[in-house]
């Protein structure tokens, strides 16, 4: 079972730890997606995968096998790159067939192979084609077909869309994911979007400083995110920071700056001890009238009102703080001007507490 | 007003170019002067002094050690050039690239006839004498430097990513640069041999101390011809080396999209 | 990564060595001998008495000053005239701009000899230019071939290429949004100029001047065929020495002159440009 462990993976460069003790599985078949910010180490991550960089200390397995020292060409892992990298000297079909003729494999085979591949990523015909005869998207489809036409145990890809315009990517979203589970193919792809990890992924590895936060699916890591930093990180967000006044199973009780006190849910918090709230901007409500079900709820005043298409951002001073609800723009819920009063509110169980 | 401008800067670009291009014309011009006083009023059209080289095989052979030395100076040259600009080229490296740049550029500051002063004094230091493989050593070290720019400068369009891509396809670091690396790079390195073997070619100081009547290279013969008298064969020569360095120069450009500045 | 890293000194090692064996070794030898004595001077080697020698007798120290004398006038002249020639190659596009910046690399590669034969014509006393003045009586015989005149010419039409390609590509990587900004901001044409496109040019001016200084004072052509042997400077001098008067030993300490004169001329001109580059 083509399987991959990575096992305390540590990597460090002059003066920074790019990648620190990263322990995690990808299972047979899985599509995960390594997000986080921009030096968070998930390229780093993804070419130690690939063997392009040591790792210092940890072990790699694919299969069983352990692949920490083999070199990249012995590896059998495809490799998307955010360049594309396509040779830009070969055809399309020399591109795609270059994996397989490094591999001596007869001509006629290669070409079956080629025409496959081609087939699979809706290129047929364009096989003659140099790559700068194509457009981004069409390289972009070239570049998954050479990783693909070695059979590859495990398909690596580095920010494969984020040279695609708007429109092109979203269509590349699905298309990836039609290929990964047309061929059953254990994929990682690397993202700093998170809309797109969410989307396409069966699992999501979120990262930050080099240290794996959380390992989940998509739904899980936008609803129960595990760390400050993926409740942060994912989703837009209003952040609070006081004091814990009570912690418990039951919920807990943070208190802020000038005496309002939020109630929420945590773990690991100690009464006492400084934490810090994390609200998702479309889970609070706003309206004319107080809304008594919600334990959280405070007398408002509208300063700021952002139109944004698909939905409508209100920024809304409290006594003693300031929170932005993202409302969807439907006539069902009422709309606000800056200057207008009004209710915001939030459940304890959309107040996730996090101990900083 | 800006038409007036634009015009004094066209004006300013001619002279400018007429100075810098006017002697090799003039030359030109002269190998084709029957007169056989130098520099002497046109008195028409011929041929004669071109016919006249033939008739002098110390040109020929000249031409002929010219063409070994640049060739075989300008190969080791490209070739050192090549791997030391890979070196400093492939993203991760080690750091103190530009350091490292500047020292291997220092055979620039080295003056030619210093260089080829100080070819002479190592071989009379060992006791032997300087031939052949002294002319191609003065030669090579001069022409690196040249070599070294024009292949920096294609590596620093060249997308390593393309040789990682190659290696994740289970090529190994030979058919890397058999397949990948070299192929790319060859607009470069052809450029920089044929800018290199010019280079060579037309030099006379490098050669100044370093050759024997059996090893001169064809500037050295021509030094040698001027030394007793100056006439318009010496010009046909001359014209010839222009020919030459003109299609280099067309070469370089048209079909390699190589030039010195990018 | 400190595979690659071995790996890179793997790959440098080929054009150290060349530089080493070919070039350091050579110079080394050179300088040993101009620390030995000889036919003219007699002491106890190693010393510095070849070089006491050139630098006390008048008629020497002239060929030093005029070597450094060549040198600095080419390199103020063909500064501001390639400066000038490189910003209006600047706006030139497409065809016309390539073809221009190809036409300056000819005369690199005809050599400097085919074109110092060009000069001797040009130059002589009856060539095209002179010739019919001076044989209609309007000027007397300027001689301008064998003077200082003749060398410097010859020597700024040799530089001027080099200079003009440096400066073009120092220009040509300044961002044209910077002018735009600049403008945006009110600023006039010599305004932009002096606040934007000089100090931004300043590194390659930097390299330009050392180029055309380096270049002139290890010239050995001008000097030989335009100059001659009444304006001997001293890469002449070094040939005069060899092929002359063969005294090997004053021929490596001129050389070795020439070396630390060169040296000394790119430290101070880095030293008077570079404190102007920012940062």
């Amino acid at each position: 079972m083509p399987e991959l462990v990575l096992s305390h993976i540590t990597r460090r460069f002059s003066g920074h730890t790019a990648v620190d003790d990263l322990s995690l599985t990808v299972r047979d078949g899985e599509f995960v997606c390594l997000l986080g910010p921009s030096g968070c180490g998930k390229t780093t991550t993804l070419r130690i995968i690939a063997g392009f960089e040591r790792a210092d200390a940890g072990r790699l397995t694919l299969d069983g096998t352990d692949i920490t020292h083999a070199p990249p060409e012995k590896r059998d892992i495809g490799l998307v790159f955010q360049s594309y990298a396509l040779f830009p000297h070969k055809t399309v079909a020399e591109n795609i067939g270059f994996g397989l003729k490094m591999r001596r494999r007869p001509r006629a085979e290669i070409a079956r192979a080629v025409e496959e591949a081609l087939a699979l990523v809706r290129l047929d015909g364009l096989g003659g084609r140099y790559p700068r005869a194509l457009s981004g998207g069409q390289q972009q489809r070239v570049a998954l077909a050479r990783a693909l036409a070695i059979r590859p145990r495990l398909l690596l890809m580095d920010e494969p869309l984020s040279n695609l315009d708007a429109q092109l990517r979203e269509e590349m979203r699905v298309e990836i994911r039609r290929i990964q589970q047309q061929l059953g193919i254990t994929a990682i792809l690397v993202t700093h979007d998170q809309s797109e990890a969410l989307a396409m992924a069966d699992r999501v590895a979120v990262m930050a400083h080099g240290r794996l936060q959380q390992m989940a699916e998509p739904a899980a890591i936008y609803e129960a995110p595990a760390t400050a930093f993926v409740g942060g990180f994912i989703g837009q967000v209003n952040t609070l920071e006081g004091q814990v006044e009570q912690a418990g199973a039951e919920g807990a009780v943070l208190s802020l700056p000038g005496g309002t006190r939020l109630a929420g849910q945590g773990e690991g918090l100690s009464a006492g001890s400084a934490a810090r709230a994390l609200v998702k901007q479309e889970r609070l409500t706003l309206s004319r009238t107080e809304p008594a079900g919600l334990p959280n709820r405070f007398p408002c005043r509208v300063t700021e009102r952002t139109y944004l298409g698909g939905s409508i951002a209100y920024r809304c001073e409290a006594a003693n703080l300031s929170l932005t609800a993202l409302l969807p723009n439907h006539p069902l819920f009422e709309r606000f001007s800056p200057g207008d009063e009004g209710w915001i509110g939030f459940s304890a169980a959309d107040c996730a507490i996090f101990p900083c | 007003m800006k038409q007036l401008c634009k015009a004094a800067g066209g004006l300013y670009l001619a002279l400018l170019y007429l100075f810098v291009a006017g002697p090799l014309l003039f030359v030109i011009a002269t190998s084709f002067n029957p007169a056989t006083s130098f520099p002497a009023p046109f008195e028409g059209l011929t041929l004669s002094w071109y016919t006249a080289i033939l008739a002098r095989p110390e040109f020929l052979s000249g031409a002929g050690v010219s063409a070994l030395v640049a060739a075989l100076a300008s190969a080791l040259a490209v070739m050192v050039a090549f791997l030391a600009a890979y070196a400093l080229s492939r993203p991760g490296g080690a750091g103190g690239r530009g350091a490292m740049a500047t020292l291997l550029a220092s055979p620039l500051l080295v003056p030619q006839v210093v260089l080829s002063l100080a070819m002479l004094q190592l071989a009379s230091a060992w006791g032997v004498g300087t031939g052949f493989w002294g002319l191609v050593a003065a030669h090579a070290v001069y022409v690196m430097p040249f070599a070294l720019r024009l292949v920096l400068t294609g590596l620093a369009r060249f997308d390593f990513a393309v040789e990682e891509a190659c290696r994740s396809l289970g090529g190994g670091w030979w058919a890397t640069w058999r397949e990948v690396t070299l192929p790319l790079l060859r607009p470069s390195l052809v450029a920089g041999f044929t800018f290199c073997f010019i280079l060579s070619f037309v030099n006379l100081p490098l050669s100044l101390f370093l050759t024997s009547p059996s090893t001169a290279t064809l500037p050295i013969v021509m030094f040698a011809y001027i030394e007793s008298r100056i006439d318009p064969m010496i010009a046909a020569v001359a014209s010839v080396i222009v020919l030459v360095a003109g299609l280099a120069t067309i070469l370089l450009d048209r079909y390699l999209h190589v030039r010195l500045v990018d | 990564m400190s595979g690659a890293r071995g790996l890179n000194w793997f790959l440098l090692l080929p054009s150290l060595l060349l530089l080493a064996v070919l070039l350091g070794l050579p110079l080394a030898a050179m300088l040993a001998q101009s620390l030995q004595p000889n036919v003219l001077l007699s002491f106890t080697g190693p010393a510095l008495d070849n070089y006491g020698y050139l630098l006390s007798r008048p008629y020497y120290l002239q060929v030093i000053l005029r070597t450094l004398r060549h040198a600095a006038l080419t390199t103020l002249i063909s500064l501001p005239l390639g400066y000038i020639a490189a910003m209006l190659l600047r706006d030139l596009s497409g065809r016309a701009g390539n073809l221009a910046i190809m036409a300056l690399t000819f005369p690199i590669l005809a050599g400097p000899l085919t074109v110092a034969l060009g000069w001797m014509a040009l130059l002589a006393d009856g060539g095209p230019f002179l010739g019919p003045l001076v044989r209609a009586g309007l000027i007397a015989p300027p001689r301008l071939l064998g003077s200082e005149t003749g060398v410097i010419i010859s020597l700024i039409q040799f530089v001027l290429p080099f200079t003009v390609l440096t400066l073009y590509t120092g220009l040509r990587q300044i961002q044209p949004q910077l002018q735009e900004a600049a403008r945006s901001l009110g600023a006039s044409g010599a305004a932009r100029f002096l606040h934007v496109t000089l100090p931004l040019s300043l590194p390659s001016v930097l390299s330009a001047s050392i180029i055309a200084f380096s270049l002139a004072a290890s010239s050995f052509i001008s000097p030989h065929y335009l100059g001659g042997a009444g304006q001997l400077t001293l890469t002449t001098l070094v040939s005069q020495f060899i092929m002359a008067t063969f005294n090997a030993e004053l021929a490596a300490a001129a050389a070795g002159l020439l070396l630390v004169l060169m040296l000394a001329a790119v430290v101070g001109i880095t030293l008077a440009i570079g404190r102007f580059i920012r940062p």
